[in-house]
């Protein structure tokens, strides 16, 4: 399992996700608050948005044409922000801090 | 055209016809709720060329998430629309083709965009309310809660806003006439209309999203004039009658609860979690599919090209799914009714549709809290793919004397 932390202005959840799960989903499993996943993972609704600690950028890996234009579209978007169905749980992300948007919509 | 297939059991026929399933004064969701315990989980009908009705919450729940048993391309209507009407695009067809249509319409409902199309149709409710208000009585379906819906539907396609009417007029038509020679003209008056829109952002493209479907460019397919007109139609009424028909149900539900209009006057915050368990219990969008295989479903034998029905009422209203289902409770907090559906096609309009609902609410409850059903008129439900109330005549006291009459 592979330990990751939701923080939403000091308020933290965390969570042992299953690799091979999206965060998105490792996050609704576990009841965390502040990550909606309306579309389940199908890249269409933008309600699964998180910040990512800069250091974990690339662990987190590439962003796709796709998720860019949708990400663009969410609320209060960052440099680190990333759509947490399109990130895979590895073990590289083991004790990552995700932070989480004041709200999805 | 009644004729039952072979491979179908005698014993899973019912006779359910979805145009003609309750009479205008009965209640399309009771009625739903005593079939869903009634019936077995997965049903026949003949009529309509013949199909399965899916009864049952779990199933109905695999049938969306399994789209490679239960196509869309074949059109998502039953009866399907006649030939020559452009196929209802993005609805109308299956991944990978289907994600890459949907990407512009992604964009222009994201929660962003939500944001500021919620400032428009928060202006519009007021003024709507506003304008209703000294009347002290209104046809809730004809007077406020298709306008709403049309006038975003202009915003995100950037048509001007005095064309509403009209279109509302050609749209009713189109979906409620009772002949189907009305519903079919005004159809191909609304392509039309459509169809000029089209070319003109063509050769003047804006950044609408109207322009981005005339520049959309699929992989191995690009989309026919017809496509694109199918898609316009598809932006223009999906939104229309179902939020329309939300709006009716919930303020049909807060009419006859006062108890549940009182607790969200006192505490708006409480929306929201008010809003999805309408949802759940009050869910009216039915929705075809088309078997692409012989397959084993629900302990039935599903034949490639049999018609399937998906109705999302039968979801909220199963009760081995929700304890006493047809019981409102603000505090269920249902995340996971199947109201918007579920898997590739879930409703893309679902942020802006509880943007909808909830503006409603906020607006409606702060300036006609005590509101009735008039009793010398009569709410009047409609059956078909969408369900809703055709009529929900409304009354409310005005300067705090008694509503008028007459």
């Amino acid at each position: 399992m592979v330990k990751i932390t939701f923080d939403k202005n000091g308020l933290r959840h965390e969570v042992e996700a299953r690799e091979g799960d999206s965060v998105m989903r490792a996050a609704i499993e576990n009841g965390v608050p502040g990550i909606l996943g309306e579309c389940g993972g199908n890249l269409a609704c933008a309600t699964c948005h998180v910040y990512l600690p800069d250091a974990w950028m690339e662990r987190a890996g590439e962003i796709s044409e796709m998720e860019r234009e949708l990400l663009d579209c969410a609320l209060d978007v960052r440099p680190n922000s990333r759509l947490s169905c399109q990130i895979a749980v590895t073990s590289d992300l083991d004790g990552i801090v995700i932070g989480l948007p004041e709200k999805q919509v | 055209m009644n004729s039952i297939p072979a491979h179908i059991p005698p014993e899973l026929v019912r006779d359910f016809d979805i145009f003609e399933f309750v009479r205008p004064d009965e209640d399309i969701h009771r009625a739903w709720h005593q079939q869903v315990a009634s019936a077995p989980p997965i049903f026949f009908t003949a009529h309509w060329g013949g199909f399965w009705v899916i009864n049952n919450a779990s199933l109905l729940e695999r049938a969306f998430s399994d789209p490679a048993l239960f196509s869309s391309a074949d059109g998502v209507e039953i009866p399907p629309m006649p030939p020559g009407i452009p196929p209802m695009l993005p609805i109308d067809s299956d991944d990978p083709f289907h994600m890459e249509l949907r990407r512009p319409l992604n964009v222009a409902l994201a929660p962003k965009s939500v944001n500021d199309l919620s400032i428009r149709a928060r202006e519009l409710a007021i003024e709507l309310i506003e304008h209703l208000l000294p009347q002290g009585r209104c046809d809730f379906v004809k007077d406020f809660s298709l306008k709403m819906p049309m006038e975003l539907f202009l915003r995100i396609v950037d048509l001007p806003s005095s064309d509403r009417e009209y279109l509302l007029g050609l749209a009713h038509t189109a979906l409620k006439d009772s002949k189907k020679e009305n519903r079919w003209a005004a159809m191909t008056e609304l392509n039309g209309y459509l169809e000029k829109k089209l070319q003109a952002r063509r050769e003047n493209p804006g950044i609408d999203l109207m322009s981005k479907i005339t520049q959309l460019q699929p992989k191995d397919h690009s989309l026919s004039n017809s496509e694109q007109i199918g898609y316009m139609t598809t932006l223009l009424l999906g939104g229309l009658d179902t939020v329309g028909g939300m709006m009716a149900m919930t303020a049909r539900h807060l009419a006859e609860h006062p108890k549940d209009r009182r607790s969200l006057i006192d505490n708006p915050s409480a929306i929201p979690d008010a809003i999805e368990e309408i949802m759940r219990r009050y869910a009216i969008s039915t929705i075809a599919r088309r078997v692409t295989r012989d397959a084993e479903f629900g302990g039935v034998t599903l034949k490639r090209g049999d018609w399937v029905m998906l109705p999302t009422m039968v979801h909220g209203l199963d009760e081995k799914r929700w304890d006493n289902a047809l019981e409102v409770r603000f505090d269920r907090r249902p995340t996971d009714h199947l109201s918007f559906g579920v898997g590739t096609h879930r409703c893309p309009g679902a942020n802006l549709a509880r943007a909808e609902l909830r503006i409603f609410l906020e607006e409606w409850l702060k300036r006609i809290p005590e509101y009735s059903i008039d009793p010398e008129r009569k709410v009047q439900s409609e059956s078909g793919a969408v369900a809703g109330l055709s009529a929900l005549p409304l009354i409310w006291p005005v300067d705090g004397g008694r509503a008028l009459h007459g």
